[in-house]
């Protein structure tokens, strides 16, 4: 039985099927032919969007069109819609979130004999309270093209907030002959209907837009510091340079008399450390127990002191039995390393303060302020012994400790 | 026919009780939510480890210094010491030679509650009683000693964490990366050589040694009416432990077989006796010499250190000092003094002086 009624209805049916078809097809002929009596669809038209991120805020609309005519121009009004650009197609769906604010605010225009004199306003249609959907955009007065074929007619509409929806939505621009545009009432009845027909209509079209999320990229990167101390100025990356084993004293074996004698070390610096690096040197003895007080040279352990730390940075003379250290600025590489006062950079002077010795963390001898790669400091270590530096192979352990703050 | 069971009056009481009890932790738990809203995942600011003792496999103290930006309520951080990264989602490899699993807390401010609660040698967890929230910013400081550094200088990183619980479980709450260097120390060498500066001349200007000029002291034409003088200069330094002395040595005046005598003992002078003699002050009778001079501590021998007496005796020690000694210059001060019948004749003498350190 219900065969039956099946192959009674089918093809009734299939004859519906292919009316509304036909008609489909020849709904733009039918408008066209009715509805947008004077122009045409406007050509090489685009909405560039300043950003598409979904629900962004504060975004332009920069609209451009080419006009079909030279026919002057009294308004112009865009649509924004959710479901399609079709024009008087007497539909148009909220895209979500959206709005032009209250009041849309348009500049830039151009593309008229006239771009000056225009008024923005708007309709809020499918939009909340106090937003708009609609831009309406009216001139003083009617207004030329000034070259509808070569020139597009452009101007921007700011502080747009985007559908919170990803993906497509729609615009339909209209431009009308009059300054008389539809007001709100016959251009969208209610929240989602429009005007089927418009008076004084010149051209029109529709523009497909869309919203993308945004590409979110993320680096991580580590924290980094390295530091090393070298004999001779290291490679990049601290490679090469060698153990810091220096020798003061002349002659061959190396002996230090009352002249002043003096032998070089490097540091290098690499660290992103934000607030930078401060390197700060203590005088440890050979089994890395602190050296008790002496910030110079020991023949004995460290049981005395016989070569002291200069102190105060001056010049080191002859015969003092003094040791001291001087930093030169860092050089090379990228950023700035520069010594602390307390071991200046002037020719033939040192320092090495007590704190060097007694400090918890030694004394600092130099520091950067920010990041740095590969800079280079030459230290520079000097001894004199006074005629009554006893007899003995003098030593000092000084460990460089190296702080970023990140 | 429906049939009620109807609840007794014990289990209801509970009931309600067990509700009142529920509603109370409830509102305890709304309440807590609004007083201690939740943060977290936030960078740790002001990062950094500082050492006292950056010296491979050495023991140091770590002081470690952090702000935490929001009110979190932290209960506990953890410390993770690693060699490869110090990015929270790589994996750690623990650096050869760390051991923080002996360390102790010695200073911590910021929180002042907290408290090692478990340790590995390259994991700590810091521990408060309760999980109390921050009064952001709050700039954390502690200091952890007894901590024996990597083996091998190079670049090693800490993790840290800060977590709502007390022993660091569950999801934590912020988080920051330090790296620290540990380097190779600086040696510096110096062979100070056993030392013994001397020089002897006439003059020997300042301290220098490169400044000696002239070995002849010439006393002119003597007469029995008045004492000839002369003078020279010898400058000394040592390193020796136990000091020097210079001895002086020749003969008196001669001239041929004819011979002034040396005083044997320290006298004045005596025009009209034969005489010769020194010492090594300034003198009035005659005017010559001064006193020593230089940051040295050496003095004459007491024969030779009484202004306006003089006497010479070969070998005798005429200056000396018992300690490594500083610069110190020495004018030696010569006297002559002749009879009416001594034989007229050129007089010469040769003196040696030489200095001995004893080391």
């Amino acid at each position: 039985m219900i065969q039956k009624l099946i192959s009674k209805l089918s093809r009734p049916v299939t004859g519906i099927t292919a009316a509304l078809l036909g008609l489909a097809t020849a709904t733009p002929l039918l408008l066209s032919g009715a509805a947008f009596a004077s122009g045409g669809q406007v050509q090489s038209r685009f909405i560039q969007l300043s950003n598409s991120n979904p629900s962004a805020t504060g975004v332009t609309y920069n609209v451009s069109f080419k006009a079909t005519s030279a026919t002057a121009v009294g308004g112009i009004i865009v649509d924004f819609c959710a479901d399609s650009p079709i024009t008087l197609s007497g539909t148009c769906t909220f895209p979500t979130g959206f709005t032009m604010g209250s009041t849309p605010s348009i500049s830039g225009l151009t593309g008229f004999t006239t771009n000056t004199g225009w008024t923005a306003s708007g309709y809020q249609c499918g939009a909340a309270a106090s937003n708009t959907q609609v831009a309406v955009y009216t001139a003083a007065s009617t207004t030329a093209p000034t070259a509808f074929s070569t020139t597009p007619i452009n101007f921007q509409i700011t502080g747009v907030t985007n559908t919170s929806t990803t993906g497509t939505f729609y615009a339909r621009i209209y431009t009308f002959s009059s300054t008389s545009l539809p007001n709100a009432a016959t251009y969208c009845p209610t929240g989602t209907t429009r005007a089927t027909t418009l008076a004084n209509l010149q051209d029109y079209g529709g523009i497909a837009l869309s919203t993308a999320n945004l590409v979110n990229i993320t680096a991580t990167v580590q924290e980094q510091l390295t530091f090393c101390v070298t004999k001779t100025s290291p490679a990049s990356g601290c490679s090469g340079g060698g153990a810091p084993t220096l020798t003061l004293g002349s002659g061959s074996p190396a002996i230090l008399g009352t002249a002043v004698s003096s032998d070089t070390a490097h540091t290098q610096i690499t660290t992103n450390a934000t607030s930078g690096v401060a390197v700060n040197m203590k005088a440890f003895k050979s089994d890395g127990l602190t050296a008790a007080g002496c910030n110079g040279m020991s023949r004995d352990n460290f049981a005395t002191c016989g070569i002291t730390g200069i102190g105060a940075f001056a010049n080191l003379a002859a015969s003092s039995g003094n040791f001291g250290l001087n930093v030169a600025d860092g050089t090379g590489g990228t950023g700035t390393v520069t010594h602390n006062a307390n071991y200046g950079t002037t020719v033939g002077s040192y320092g090495m303060q007590a704190a060097v010795a007694s400090g918890a963390y030694g004394d600092p001898i130099e520091s950067s302020s920010g990041a740095t790669k590969d800079v280079d400091s030459t230290l520079t270590f000097a001894a004199a012994a006074a005629p009554t530096t006893p007899a003995g192979v003098y030593v000092a352990y000084e460990s460089l400790i190296a702080t970023g703050t990140f | 026919m429906r049939v009620f069971k109807q609840r007794p009056i014990a289990s209801t009481v509970k009931l309600h009780k067990v509700l009142g009890i529920s509603a109370t932790l409830l509102l305890i738990g709304v309440g807590l939510s609004v007083i201690f809203p939740a943060y977290g995942d936030q960078i740790l600011l002001q990062r950094s480890l500082r050492l006292d003792n950056a010296l491979p496999g050495k023991t140091a103290s770590y002081q470690i210094s952090f702000t935490i930006q929001d009110p979190d309520a932290v209960g506990s951080l953890k410390l993770l010491l690693c060699g490869n990264s110090p990015l929270e989602s790589d994996p750690c490899s623990a650096p050869a030679g760390l051991d923080i699993s002996s360390a102790t807390l010695v200073q911590s401010n910021g929180f002042i509650d907290m408290s090692i609660s478990s340790s590995t040698p390259n994991t700590m967890v810091l521990s408060r009683p309760l999980a109390l929230p921050v009064a952001a910013p709050l700039t954390v400081i502690f200091k952890l000693t007894g901590v024996t550094n990597p083996s091998a200088a190079g670049s090693y990183y800490l993790r840290i964490a800060t977590y709502g619980s007390t022993d660091a479980s569950g999801a934590r709450i912020d988080f920051g990366g330090i790296a620290y260097a540990i380097a190779n120390p600086i040696n510096v060498t110096a062979e100070v050589p056993p030392y013994l500066l001397f020089c002897a001349g006439v003059t020997v200007a300042g301290l220098d040694c490169n400044n000696v000029a002239g070995n002849y002291v010439n006393f002119g034409d003597i007469n029995p009416q008045s004492s000839a003088s002369g003078q020279s200069q010898m400058l000394v330094a040592t390193n020796a432990a136990n000091g020097y002395n210079v001895v002086v040595s020749g003969n008196t005046l001669t001239s041929g077989n004819n011979i002034i005598s040396a005083l044997p003992t320290p006298d004045v002078p005596r025009p009209g006796t034969s005489q010769f003699g020194m010492n090594l002050r300034a003198n009035t009778d005659p005017t010559v010499g001064a006193d020593v001079t230089g940051p040295g501590n050496g003095q004459p021998a007491s024969n030779y250190n009484v202004p306006d007496k003089f006497m010479f005796q070969s070998g005798d020690i005429v200056a000396l000092y018992n300690l490594p000694e500083n610069y110190r210059k020495y004018t030696v001060s010569y006297l002559v003094n002749m009879a009416q019948s001594q034989p007229i004749g050129v007089y010469v003498s040769t003196l040696a002086y030489v200095a001995t350190a004893n080391f």
